[in-house]
Order: structure tokens, then C-alpha cells, then sequence
């Protein structure tokens, strides 16, 4: 077929027809704008939670190590654009009040603490907070910003000094928060910032301190998955990456739990259900527009034109209009993610956004390009069934499509859903399964709607009312496309509703995850006689959740026989997991429990049942890190005594509960008698807090108190944050459902126009027409909600269960919802499609038929 | 440029609810080249499915249509569509206009469909033949009944088709305008040598007509000769003494 008669053909059925053309197109620019725009929004909320998890580890690249970091990293790392490096040491020390202080008390303190020596790029995320708020701008060599308490803990104040290793430092400002501090069980001490030329300045830096050594890197310009590569590359280039700890933000992550990944996943979810919605438009827009131009297709076939010829045709136009509305879209969607920050200010940050995508402009115009190409397809192989004889009588049947039509357009749909899906997901497996699941789906939804029709029909209706009696007719009076429009209706219930299930399970996941039931405080280093003091002291304060466990710090020997020297020695190979050295080095810190914890769930073997070995449990990623599984053989040195134990489970841990959790339990009889110290976490208020850090200086001076008051706030914040990210995209979506199901609605005003001219004919007041047209409507709307709610209960199921991996929750309220909603949606945008047949009068539409087609 | 229709055992039934009508019950007919053939009979008859099945617009339910020899129940739609561009020419009751397009690109649609190099000219040409020279930029709905089917005439035979089916093409105009529209259809036929198959139920039109064949209830009723036709049909071998 000609180009040229192609490009006519649109410019000649553009004319006289400027209403419907720009409804098509303002139709496609609505969906495109909502795949844009909810991708826009969607990289804006990722950069938002990508903003929160750099946070974590206040850099976008964090490599550390017990020894000195190779010089080799910086000159590989020198190579990436933009990039900033700080450094931070950090090591455990004891601090005392230095004697000739004059606020010193008579009997000199000490007290150990965590020293963490920064440089001045530290934090390049993230703030560290400190009272006075200015308290960097005096910080230097000579002075430290310290934790509130250590000064209870050393009974002096701020603007004191300590003494450091040797060295003097003023006490300058208190640590309210810093960014990269989250998991508070394995706290020794309170904190105390020293300037990297400070620590210097003491005797701690010596051959045999045990510091650990990291590097901050920020990569401005760098994307998440190169930072990703970067950390691979690193792993597997550097001379003595088995001693490094190389962390991005996906690790950092992992330790505030798995609640991002949940929202990272649904976002993804929103986009690809914004891309079915376009989709479902894109399908009903071509629908109506064949169905309008049924007598304009029998005459061209009549001419001579062959289907395939008329289908191009009208694609051609319709990619046309999709490239200009997608285009608009594309341009509108672009600029939506700019009005996320009026609604969530603190999570997206107007200056996190780039203003200027030309990447995404594109991808939207091509994803446009595309759901137009795929879903205008199978309603354009309605002109197959114009039967040219048409032009002798309007009632003429419809021809059979061609077999290997229908199936070719099923085809192009599936692979074009499937391309769409790995076009947003970028995920071969993914986009095979939401496929998968989408024909599924399909099936389901027409086998339902056809089995409601065909029951409809065999009601009994000698009963009912003449409203119910058309109502019920009409659902299944043959070539109606009573089916066509309650499978779209269906389709946009399922999406919109499946959109709101999983929303709302996810936000009270996310509710869950809230650490309102944390504890605000640990308490550490409580010897075993002191505990019963302590739990006094805790009542007293009203403390809640207060848990306890004991400690016993241990070294791992060996494993399955083979030492640690050895493991840490020998080459990895294939096959063989390697073991970071620096999990095989480190002091372990480990407790025996009875009962499992609440916060803990066992994910491989069993809790405390065998009675002829010792058992340990070990967590999951730990146990993953060292290449342990059941059965493994473990050797600790506790304090010079070999104690062996075997791994009989593997758990997961929910580290965002701030509950005290371990590596390493131990069954409770292996310890006991070994000397140990007990750390507890308890909740309270900020006044009794301090009324017990007071209490504790003063009769258990060793217990050291760490507030952890800030990082729960902070947590808490990252999680109400998502979930206002989560709300805002879902609701949004929502409105760009609704949009397209009122589409599917209003598809066939002009048969309507015809038949209440009829009906008024016959003597029917406009108020019964409108009573007729809303019955039928409503019955139309429940069936496909009813329908839609049903299979989205079921996308539902399987998404929150096999990709979220959370338990589905019924809620009743929600299908009735949304069975009312769509019935009351098809009932407000049928009647508006159809007030012109209403209000016209009944002459004026029958005598529209006239010869000419439109 | 002319072609010759046979029509074998033809048989048209619909089904309606569980009962199935019988449309056409055995049409045998033969329409020779260049002959104009008229089909007459009542409302119901049968006329405008026979011309439908004729054309190759629908299909029989048994029988044989062919149109120089080529069985159109052996094409598929492709084939039947690739017919109709090559020989066959429309001309409806309803006009059958495409609204979107002025009269002079209803006009140009078939020949640019078909390739056919001095589109333009030919089209130009045609409109100013059927007397709508100045009116080609006019949209169908800009035109008088009449005036719009002098373009469909115009669309009809600017392909330059073998055989041209006119559907009652007079029955929306009034009287006056209808001859006049016959007349159009008459010369144009003659100068092209067109084979036409018209329906009508108006007998005056039947008048213009070589030969008129008169339907009832599905069946050919009779069929009448104008005698000066009588003598070139019987030369061609088409009737053998039927009667008048």
C-alpha cells in the first residue's frame, strides 16, 4: 500500500471529525502521561527512598577493614567522575576525665566508648545532628562532640574536657544523631567524634590497635546499579577484597529490613497496571472509533479495499495520534514527579528532580507508540467482520474474522504486553510471569462474563420490574458487545482494586514495621549481679518492653575442623562460597536464648531438639556470608576455652525491630557458668530516661546507657515516608483508572442515541429513558465489578504472596467498594456519554441516518 | 471494458431465531456484456440481495455467481475485494459518500486505490462530465441529494469498471432530479460500454432498461425485453422467446 494514500487517508479523516480526534488523542496523551508520570514519580519516590538509604551508610559506597585500606582503591575510584572520598576510623577506647580538670570529681571516671574519627566530608548523606545545632564549626583537633551519655556517665559537662588515649579534647557539642548509626546491639559505649587529626594527636594508632578503617565514597553522577557494578568490580579486582567490607545502599538497606524492597516492588507494579490501564484505553478508544466507522469501512470495501489495507489505515492514523498524544503525554508526565515534593516535602526533594529527561520523554513516546500499536489491534480487526453488503442493507450480518487474524492479534497483544513489561521492569522473568498472569486473568474474566450473560438471559422475568426486564435484556441481547465492554470494565476494576489491595497491604505492613513497640534505650555491660538492681531501677521509671539477654564474647576457630587462619588463608575456588574474612576475624558476640524470639522466625531447621549435640542458630545472611548450613561444625574460643557447636537452625531476623538479636544463639545449657556480662533494651519516656541514666551513674557507674531515641525517629520517619509515597502513587493511579473505566463506559453513544429515540418514540418520558439506560448501566457495572474484584482478589493473592512474600488479608470492605464504585461509575459516565440521546428529540436521531457516512 | 455475469442455481437463506429464510430460491440468470439488465419486484423480493451476491458483497448459500467466467464463491475476501477494484462499479440508493472526503476525493479514492497514474485528470474530467466541475471541493453533506449522486456516478465509473450495480439509484431523489440522474447514468454507461445491473421498483426506470427481470418472492418471475434490444440480446443468444 502506498505511502502517500496512507498519509491521505489521515489527513481526509481528520477533517469534520476534529471532536473525536482530540478526545483519542487527549485519551492516549491521559495514559501516556500516566505511564510517564507514574515512572517519573516512581524514580522521584526510588530517589527518595535511594536518598534515605544513602543515609544509611551516609556515603553511596562505603569499604572498610581491620587494616589499612589498599592505596590502589582510591586510584581505581579516582577514575569515576564526580567522586568524593572521606575517610572514618573508628575503634573502641576507654575515656576518662583528665585529672587536673577542674570540674573533674575527686575519684577520676572512665568510661569505655566508641570513637569515631571523621574528616570533614563526613557525612556525604544525611547530617550529623549535634546540640548546638553548630556544633562542627568549633569542632577540631582539639576538641570531640560527644554522646549525652558520656557526660552522665562521667558526671561532667558539656565544655569539659576528656582525655582520649593520652590526649585532651574539649568537649564542644552532643551527638543528637548521626546518620549512619542503626544497629545499636552490638554498642560497647557511648559515642565520641574526634576530627580525623585528632585521633592522631592520641596514642591509639598503634601497630595492634584494633581500628576499623572505611572509606566513604559519594558518586553524585553514578546510577544505583553502576554503583552496584562498581562494588562488583571492586569485590573482584582488588588484591585483598577478601579483607574489605565493600557496602552500597541494596546492604545498607537490608538493615533497616526488607520494607523498601517491598515498596520498590510495588512501584514497579504500579507502573506496568498503569501500562494495562493505557492499554485498556488505548483498545476502548479504537473500539468506539471502528464501531462509528462500520458504514465508512463497508463502503471502502465495497470499492475494492481489502481488510488488511482499511486495518492499516487506521492504525496508521492511530499511531499518528498516539505520537502526538504521547508526546503531550510524555511531556505532562514528565513534569507530574515535580508536584511530588508539594506532597511528601521532606521525602522528595524539589531539587533531587532533574527537569529535564529527555530519556524518559522518550521512553514514554516509544512506550505510547507501543501500548497504541499492540492494544489498537484486535479492535481493529473488527473491519474483517464489516461485510461490505452493508451498503445494501444496514442489518447486514457481520462476517466471521478470519482465524489466523484472531490469533495473530492475540499474539501481537501478548508479546506486545510482554515487551511493555520488560521495557519497564527490565526483567525477562518478570515480564514473562505479569504476562502470564495478565491471559490468565483475561481468561478468567471472559469465561466469568460470558457465564453471567448466559445465565441473564435464562432469568426469569416475568416478575420484574420493565427497568430490570430491559436491563437484563440488554446484558444479553446477541451483538450488543455487552462482553467486550464488561471485560474492559473488568479489566479496570481488577487493576484499579488490585492496586488498592496491595496498597493497603503493604501500608499496614509498613504500619507494622513502625517501631512504636521499640525500645528507646540499651543498656549494656550489666554484670550478672547487677541485673536485679537495674530491673528495680527500670520499674521504678515505668519502663516498658524490657528485655535482657546475657553476652559472652567469643572467636570463631574453625569451622567443619578447618581453622580460621586457614579458611581466611586459602584461595577461593570454584564452587566454594568465599568467606569474608572479616565476618571469620571479628569478636563474636553471642547469647543463649530459650524460647525463639518474637522478632526472629526460623527459616531452615529446628529450635533446641537435639538432646545428644550443641546446638546453635545461626542468622540467615550471617550464615550465608560464612558458607554455614545445617549441620556445620563450629569451634568458638570463649575467653580461651574451645566450646564446639553444630548449626541445627537458620533464622531470619528483623533487625528493624530494635529488639537485642544476634548472629549466633547458643542453646541455653552450652553457657551456662561462663562468664558474661547482660545487655537489656527497655522503652521509656525522655524524662525517666534521663532519670535512670542519672540513677545508673550513680549505682551501677559501669552500666553504660545508649539512647536510641533518634534513630527510631529516624526509622520511623524512612517508613511513614514510604508508605506517603506508596499512598500518593496508588491514589494517583486510582484517578487514571477511573478515567479510563469511564471511557469503557461511554463507548457506544451513538447506538444509544438510536435506541432512546426509539424508546421515546414508543412514548417513554426522558426520565424513564434515563431510568431504562441507568439499569442496564448498573447491571453492566456490577457484573464487571463483581467480575474484576474476584480476579483482582486473585492477582492479589499470588503478588503479595510470591513477590512480596505477605500474607494476603481480606478485607470485605474493599470488594463491596468496588463493586458499588464501578457500578456507580458505569452508571455517571454512561448516562453523561448518552445525554444526547436523552435530550434530543426522537426525530431529529432517527432521521440522522442519512446517506452520507460520517 | 464490459463483462458478462452468470448466476447458477442461486440460493440466499438467512436464519431467523430457529426458522430459516429462504432469500433467493434458484436464481438462474445471465447478464451479457455490455447489456443493461434491470431487476424489478416488490419490496422483499429478493432484488437487492441478488445484486448484493451478484456483486460479490455476500456470499450465497448455494449456487454460482461468476463474472467473466470466475466463480466468486471460490474467492476469499481478499480476492472478492481485489474483483470488485478491478471490474466492478456502485451506485446506492443511500449515495454512500465517505462524509470526510469532498466530492472530488470521493471521486479520486477508487483510482488512487488503484494506481491509476492520471488520477487527477480522469477525476477532474468525470466531475465536470456528470456537471460538478466547480463543485469538487464541496463535502458530501455541502450537496443536493442529486448532486450527490452525480458523484457517486462519478465514482462509480471513474475506475472504468466491466459492470456497475446501481441499487435502486433513484429512490432517494425526486422525480425530476431522478431522470435527470438517469440519463447521467445512461450516457456514461454508453460511452464506457459498461455491462449495468440495476435494481429499481419503479417501473419507468425498468423502461430504460435492455432487458427487465421480474422477481417475486425470491424467484424470477418473468422476464420482459425492450424490443429494440430483443434483436441484439437474440443475436448474442440471451433470450429465446420469452414472452413479452
Amino acid at each position: 500500500m502506498k505511502l502517500a494514500l496512507i498519509t491521505q487517508f489521515i489527513r481526509r479523516e481528520s477533517r469534520g471529525a476534529r471532536g473525536r480526534l482530540f478526545y483519542f488523542t487527549i485519551c492516549l496523551a491521559v495514559g501516556v502521561a500516566a505511564v510517564v508520570g507514574v515512572s517519573g514519580m516512581t524514580g522521584a519516590i526510588e530517589g527518595g527512598v535511594a536518598a534515605q538509604n544513602r543515609q544509611l551508610l551516609a556515603s553511596d559506597l562505603r569499604i572498610s577493614s581491620n587494616f589499612d585500606l589498599p592505596e590502589i582503591l582510591d586510584e581505581v575510584l579516582g577514575e569515576v567522575p564526580g567522586m568524593q572520598r572521606a575517610r572514618v576510623r573508628e575503634l573502641k577506647s576507654m575515656v576518662s576525665v583528665p585529672i587536673s580538670s577542674e570540674s573533674a570529681t575527686t575519684t577520676p571516671r572512665a568510661q569505655l566508648a566508641e570513637i569515631k574519627a571523621i574528616e570533614s566530608g563526613y557525612p556525604f548523606y544525611g547530617e550529623l545532628l549535634t546540640e548546638p545545632a553548630d556544633g562542627r564549626s568549633e569542632f577540631d583537633a582539639s576538641s570531640a562532640i560527644v554522646a549525652p551519655e558520656l557526660l552522665v556517665a562521667l558526671n561532667i559537662e558539656l565544655g569539659d574536657e576528656i582525655a582520649v588515649g593520652g590526649a585532651r579534647f574539649r568537649t564542644v557539642a552532643l551527638v543528637v544523631d548521626e546518620p549512619d548509626r542503626i544497629n545499636f546491639s552490638m554498642t560497647l559505649g557511648p559515642r565520641v567524634f574526634l576530627t580525623y587529626e585528632g585521633l592522631d594527636r592520641t596514642n591509639l594508632v598503634q601497630f595492634g590497635s584494633r581500628i576499623r578503617h572505611f572509606a566513604l565514597f559519594a558518586l553524585p553522577s553514578s546510577s544505583p546499579s553502576e554503583i552496584q557494578a562498581l562494588a562488583r568490580r571492586l569485590e573482584d579486582d582488588l588484591p585483598d577484597a577478601q579483607n574489605l567490607r565493600i557496602e552500597t545502599r541494596e546492604s545498607a538497606q537490608a538493615r533497616i529490613g526488607n520494607g523498601v524492597e517491598r515498596v520498590e516492588k510495588f512501584l514497579g507494579l504500579v507502573a506496568l497496571l498503569s501500562l494495562v490501564l493505557g492499554g485498556i484505553g488505548v483498545a476502548q478508544i479504537s473500539r468506539t472509533w471502528i464501531s462509528e466507522r462500520t458504514a465508512d469501512i463497508a463502503v471502502r470495501r465495497a470499492l475494492g479495499f481489502r481488510p488488511v489495507e482499511i486495518l492499516i489505515l487506521y492504525l496508521a492514523h492511530i499511531l499518528v495520534l498516539a505520537a502526538i498524544g504521547s508526546l503531550i503525554g510524555a511531556l505532562v508526565g514528565a513534569t507530574l514527579p515535580f508536584f511530588a515534593p508539594l506532597l511528601a516535602p521532606e521525602f522528595i526533594r524539589a531539587d533531587q528532580l532533574d527537569p529535564w529527561q529527555p530519556g524518559a520523554i522518550l521512553s514514554g513516546l516509544a512506550l505510547g507508540l507501543l501500548i497504541a500499536l499492540v492494544f489498537a489491534i484486535p479492535p481493529l480487526t473488527a473491519v474483517w467482520r464489516v461485510s461490505p453488503a452493508r451498503v445494501l442493507r444496514a442489518e447486514a450480518e457481520p462476517l466471521p474474522a478470519p482465524r489466523s487474524v484472531r490469533i495473530i492479534s492475540r499474539i501481537v497483544v501478548l508479546l506486545g504486553v510482554f515487551g511493555c513489561a520488560y521495557f519497564q521492569a527490565n526483567d525477562v522473568q518478570f515480564a514473562a510471569a505479569f504476562t502470564g498472569g495478565l491471559l490468565v486473568l483475561a481468561v478468567v474474566l471472559s469465561l466469568a462474563a460470558s457465564a453471567v450473560i448466559a445465565a441473564s438471559t435464562r432469568l426469569p422475568r416475568k416478575q420484574l420490574s420493565p427497568y430490570l426486564v430491559h436491563g437484563l435484556g440488554a446484558l444479553g441481547r446477541p451483538g450488543q458487545g455487552t462482553s467486550g465492554a464488561i471485560m474492559a470494565l473488568g479489566m479496570g476494576v481488577l487493576v484499579v482494586t488490585l492496586l488498592v489491595l496491595v496498597e493497603q497491604r503493604l501500608e499496614s505492613e509498613l504500619d507494622n514495621l513502625l517501631p512504636e513497640r521499640a525500645p528507646t534505650a540499651f543498656m549494656i555491660d550489666i554484670q550478672p549481679g547487677q541485673w536485679e538492681g537495674v530491673q528495680g531501677l527500670l520499674d521504678e521509671n515505668d519502663a516498658t518492653q524490657v528485655e535482657s539477654v546475657p553476652v559472652v564474647t567469643a572467636r570463631l576457630a574453625s569451622i567443619d575442623g578447618v581453622t580460621v587462619r586457614e579458611l581466611q588463608e586459602r584461595r577461593p575456588v570454584d564452587g566454594e562460597r568465599r568467606r569474608a574474612n572479616w565476618a571469620l576475624s571479628r569478636e563474636q558476640r553471642l547469647t543463649w536464648i530459650a524460647e525463639l524470639p518474637e522478632s526472629n522466625e526460623l527459616v531452615e531447621g529446628e529450635w533446641w531438639n537435639e538432646s545428644e549435640i550443641n546446638e546453635v542458630s545461626v542468622e540467615e545472611s550471617y550464615a550465608e556470608r560464612l558458607g554455614l548450613e545445617l549441620g556445620t561444625k563450629l569451634a568458638f574460643d570463649i575467653q580461651g576455652v574451645p566450646v564446639e557447636v553444630t548449626v541445627t537452625s537458620l533464622r531470619a531476623v528483623k533487625w528493624e525491630s530494635f529488639q537485642p538479636n544476634f548472629f549466633f544463639v547458643i542453646e541455653p545449657s552450652v553457657l551456662e557458668g561462663v562468664p558474661h556480662f547482660r545487655i537489656a533494651a527497655a522503652r521509656l519516656d525522655e524524662e525517666p530516661e534521663a532519670r535512670l541514666q542519672g540513677s545508673l551513674a550513680k549505682d551501677f557507674s559501669n552500666v553504660t546507657v545508649i539512647g536510641i531515641r533518634a534513630i527510631i525517629l529516624k526509622v520511623s520517619g524512612v517508613m511513614r515516608q514510604m508508605a506517603l509515597g506508596v499512598r500518593i502513587l496508588a491514589g494517583f493511579t486510582l484517578l487514571v483508572g477511573i478515567a479510563v473505566l469511564a471511557g469503557a463506559v461511554s463507548s457506544n453513544g451513538l447506538r444509544r442515541a438510536r435506541e432512546g429515540a426509539l424508546l421515546k418514540t414508543l412514548g417513554l418520558t426522558r426520565k424513564q429513558v434515563i431510568g431504562f439506560f441507568a439499569v442496564e448501566y448498573a447491571l453492566v457495572g456490577l457484573v464487571a465489578g463483581a467480575v474484576g474484584v474476584t480476579g483482582a482478589y486473585i492477582a492479589s493473592g499470588v503478588f503479595l504472596d510470591r513477590v512480596l512474600q505477605l500474607e494476603p488479608q481480606l478485607s470485605l470492605l474493599i470488594p463491596i467498594l468496588a463493586i458499588l464504585l464501578s457500578a456507580v461509575t458505569a452508571i455517571v459516565c454512561g448516562l453523561a456519554a448518552n445525554l444526547r440521546a436523552v435530550v434530543t428529540r426522537p426525530g431529529a436521531t432517527l432521521h440522522g441516518m442519512s446517506g452520507v457516512t460520517s | 471494458m464490459t463483462a458478462r455475469i452468470d448466476c447458477i442455481q442461486l440460493v440466499k437463506q438467512l436464519s431467523s431465531g430457529e426458522k430459516l429464510l429462504t432469500i433467493l430460491d434458484g436464481i438462474e440468470l445471465t447478464v451479457q456484456p455490455s447489456e443493461f439488465a434491470c431487476i424489478l419486484g416488490p419490496s422483499g423480493s429478493g432484488k437487492s440481495t441478488l445484486l448484493g451476491l451478484m456483486a460479490g458483497l455476500d456470499r450465497p448459500s448455494s449456487g454460482s455467481v461468476r463474472i467473466d467466467d470466475q466463480a466468486l464463491e471460490s474467492l476469499n475476501e481478499d480476492e472478492l475485494a481485489l474483483l470488485r477494484r478491478e471490474k466492478v462499479g456502485f451506485v446506492f440508493q443511500s449515495f454512500q459518500l465517505l462524509g470526510n472526503l469532498t466530492a472530488r476525493e470521493n471521486v479520486l479514492l477508487p483510482l488512487e486505490l488503484a494506481g491509476v497514474s492520471d488520477a487527477a485528470a480522469r477525476t477532474d474530467q468525470l466531475l465536470f462530465d456528470v456537471g460538478l466541475g466547480e463543485r469538487g471541493h464541496h463535502y458530501p453533506t455541502q450537496l443536493s441529494g442529486g448532486e450527490q449522486q452525480r458523484v457517486a456516478l462519478a465514482r462509480a465509473f471513474a475506475p472504468r469498471p466491466k459492470v456497475l450495480f446501481a441499487d435502486e439509484p433513484t429512490g432517494n431523489l425526486d422525480s425530476e432530479t431522478g431522470a435527470g440522474v438517469l440519463d447521467l447514468l445512461s450516457a456514461l454507461r454508453t460511452s464506457y460500454g459498461t455491462t449495468l445491473v440495476l435494481v429499481t421498483h419503479d417501473v419507468q426506470v425498468a423502461e430504460l432498461a435492455d432487458r427487465c427481470i421480474h422477481l417475486k418472492s425470491g424467484r424470477i418471475e418473468r422476464e420482459t425485453v425492450r424490443e429494440t434490444a430483443r434483436q441484439e440480446l437474440r443475436e448474442a443468444g440471451a433470450v429465446e422467446g420469452q414472452p413479452q
